[in-house]
């Protein structure tokens, strides 16, 4: 070996290895539809929740000189006002925290109990495996949104019980996922040694099969989200969901489809956000898939 | 293949009666009866009133009943509108809705797949990229948005189409909600079809074909929609259930008479023999669509043999 190859080699452990995240990252941010979709994203959830504090109307103000001003960029409302003289923007920001704080609390609740569930499944096995995942077939013959609908009619419109309905429902992609990355895993030699090292189960779940499922759960939280935001609209547009003062982007897609013979912006304003809003989510959502596991799809 | 069918047989049982059960104990769980009035009735009409509804008779009992009724096609009486049962209610929008809701499948299956497949055919170029630009619209504009833009736009604006009714199935008066209906779902089974006719196109037996020297019509015919159908005969149940939630909204916003009318009207005013009423059809067409969906899965495609 000569001076050469031992230069080689030194310069060689000096470089850092490039761990599966920091991968995924470089792959992401070369994808410019993502990057531009998070700029978005980051945008319209910043705005959500900071923007009510620098304007001067707030959402529940109802202005009686001032009913049905189109946008303008001279009386400060810049997307107009609605029949009852509130401010068009405040309100579609109100919307917007509610839309996504609905959204990610409940595909919260859907990771949660899908990931327990899909864990349990899939590393347990045999009898159990079979009955939990015949649960779900069943489950997944189910209306959905009609059960939804049926469980806000018997317990009232309530916007917390709304996200729990809306995340008791869309476990079960989940729990498939959950599952199937978990039988392959479990035949690892790294799972093997721990059981010989005596590890209980629960610690083999929890520290070994669960981090490894990172990939997986973060691409279908992001998938996850947007179709939660359009249930919820969907049931607040049919007035099962959120209630009068408070407003989602469904409520005001809602009024705005009501009121567009004389109020045009009513309804393409929140239409757009909401677009937009699901649209980056699902960019970025491909995205991330294809970062985080570019040869499975 | 006949054991095939009758095991899918054996889970969509089971599977209809545990929903049966769930919205009869959601009727029973559901606080304030029918008969809960500002106005206390005197106990002696209360009685006669519970015991012609059957509701005096233990539990077990009353889903029994129940049961046996709903195999009569009876759903009850509707709580909310006096003088109509369920199944009449039913029965009234049932035509709306399945010329709605038949038209739109037919519509997003034939249109979906045959741009898919001519998306795929032409890969990269103009017309690819518009298919895949405009579904992509279509699957980012959800059907509320996209619904009243539709009646804004050809309505009010150009003056063309009417705005709602139904006016007893006029053909002006359905081509709104179907398009709004039908658009989602002609977008993803585009982008579907157009996949996996790209993956067929690439597979082994359709190289044969071609070295073969069968002309490309040819091959397309008889060699690629077969394989490539595939994943969307797999997605019907999926997209008939779009479909189903999808006719509620579109009813509500163009002001059909459908059983999707119904079941806002229902849900909004607790209604709630109508609103399981409809649970229950909804649920048994669906389950009745991917028995369907597995028997047709099961004739395309040989491997499916479990």
């Amino acid at each position: 070996m000569n001076k050469k190859h031992i230069k080689i080699i030194e310069d060689y452990s000096n470089i850092k290895g490039r761990s599966l995240w920091v991968d995924a990252r470089r792959r992401l941010f070369q994808n410019k539809a993502a990057v531009v979709s998070l700029f978005l994203i980051f945008l319209i959830a910043f705005l959500s929740f900071f923007g009510p504090f620098f304007l001067k109307y707030s959402f529940s103000d109802t202005d009686w000189n001032s009913i049905y001003y189109p946008p303008s960029l001279n009386n400060g409302h810049f997307l107009g006002t609605d029949g009852n003289g509130r401010d068009l923007l405040v309100r579609i920001l109100y919307g917007g925290r509610l839309s996504l704080t609905i959204g990610i609390l409940a595909t919260l609740v859907s990771v949660f109990i899908g990931v327990i569930y899909g864990t349990i499944a899939g590393y347990f096995g045999g009898k159990l495996d079979i009955f939990m995942m015949r649960v779900v077939e069943i489950l997944y013959a189910m209306p959905y949104l009609i059960f939804v609908i049926l469980l806000m009619v018997v317990f009232g419109r309530n916007i917390y019980f709304l996200f729990i309905a809306i995340g008791a429902v869309e476990w079960l992609t989940m729990a498939r996922i959950v599952r199937g990355q978990t039988i392959s895993l479990k035949e690892k030699e790294f799972i093997e040694t721990s059981k010989a090292l005596g590890q209980s189960n629960f610690m083999i779940i929890w520290k070994h099969i669960i981090p490894n499922l990172a990939g997986p759960i973060v691409v279908y939280i992001t998938l996850m989200v947007p179709s939660v935001i359009i249930l919820e609209s969907f049931l607040s547009f049919l007035g099962l969901g959120v209630q009068e003062p408070l407003t989602s982007w469904g409520v005001l897609i809602s009024e705005g489809a009501r009121e567009m013979e004389t109020a045009w912006w009513l309804l393409i304003f929140p239409g757009i956000f909401m677009t937009i809003t699901l649209a980056s989510l699902n960019f970025i959502g491909d995205g991330l898939r294809d970062a985080i596991d570019p040869k499975e799809y | 293949m006949i054991k095939f069918i009758t095991k899918r047989i054996l889970i969509a049982i089971p599977t209809l009666l545990i929903i049966i059960a769930f919205s009869f104990s959601m009727m029973r769980v559901a606080p304030g009866g029918p008969f809960t009035n500002e106005r206390a009735l005197p106990p002696e009409i209360e009685k006669n009133i519970k015991a012609a509804y059957n509701l005096d008779k233990p539990v077990y009992e009353q889903f029994y009943i129940y049961m046996k009724n709903i195999t009569k096609g009876d759903f009850g009486p509707s709580f909310k509108y006096k003088d109509f049962s369920v199944k009449e209610l039913i029965l009234n929008g049932l035509p709306v809705s399945v010329t709605l809701g038949l038209s739109a499948i037919i519509i997003s299956l034939f249109l979906g797949s045959l741009l898919g497949i001519i998306a795929a055919i032409n890969r990269n170029t103009i017309f690819d990229y518009s298919v895949m630009g405009v579904s992509l619209v279509g699957i980012c504009v959800p059907s509320f948005v996209m619904a009243p833009l539709l009646s804004l736009f050809f309505s009010l604006y150009m003056g063309i189409l009417p705005t709602s009714g139904w006016n007893n199935g006029n053909i002006l008066n359905l081509i709104l909600p179907i398009t709004a209906l039908s658009l989602p779902q002609i977008a993803i089974i585009s982008r579907m079809m157009r996949a996996s006719t790209i993956e067929v196109l690439n597979s082994n037996f359709i190289r044969t074909a071609k070295s073969k020297g069968l002309n490309q019509s040819y091959i397309i015919r008889k060699h690629v929609i077969r394989a490539s159908i595939l994943p969307i005969v797999e997605y019907l149940a999926p997209a008939s259930a779009g479909l189903m939630t999808g006719s509620i909204i579109i009813e509500q916003i163009f002001g059909l008479p459908g059983i999707g009318r119904y079941f806002v009207v229902g849900a909004l005013q607790r209604d709630y023999t109508l609103v399981s009423g409809v649970l229950i059809l909804y649920a048994s067409l669906l389950i009745l669509l991917i028995l369907i969906t597995d028997i047709v899965r099961a004739i395309l495609d040989p491997r499916v043999k479990i």
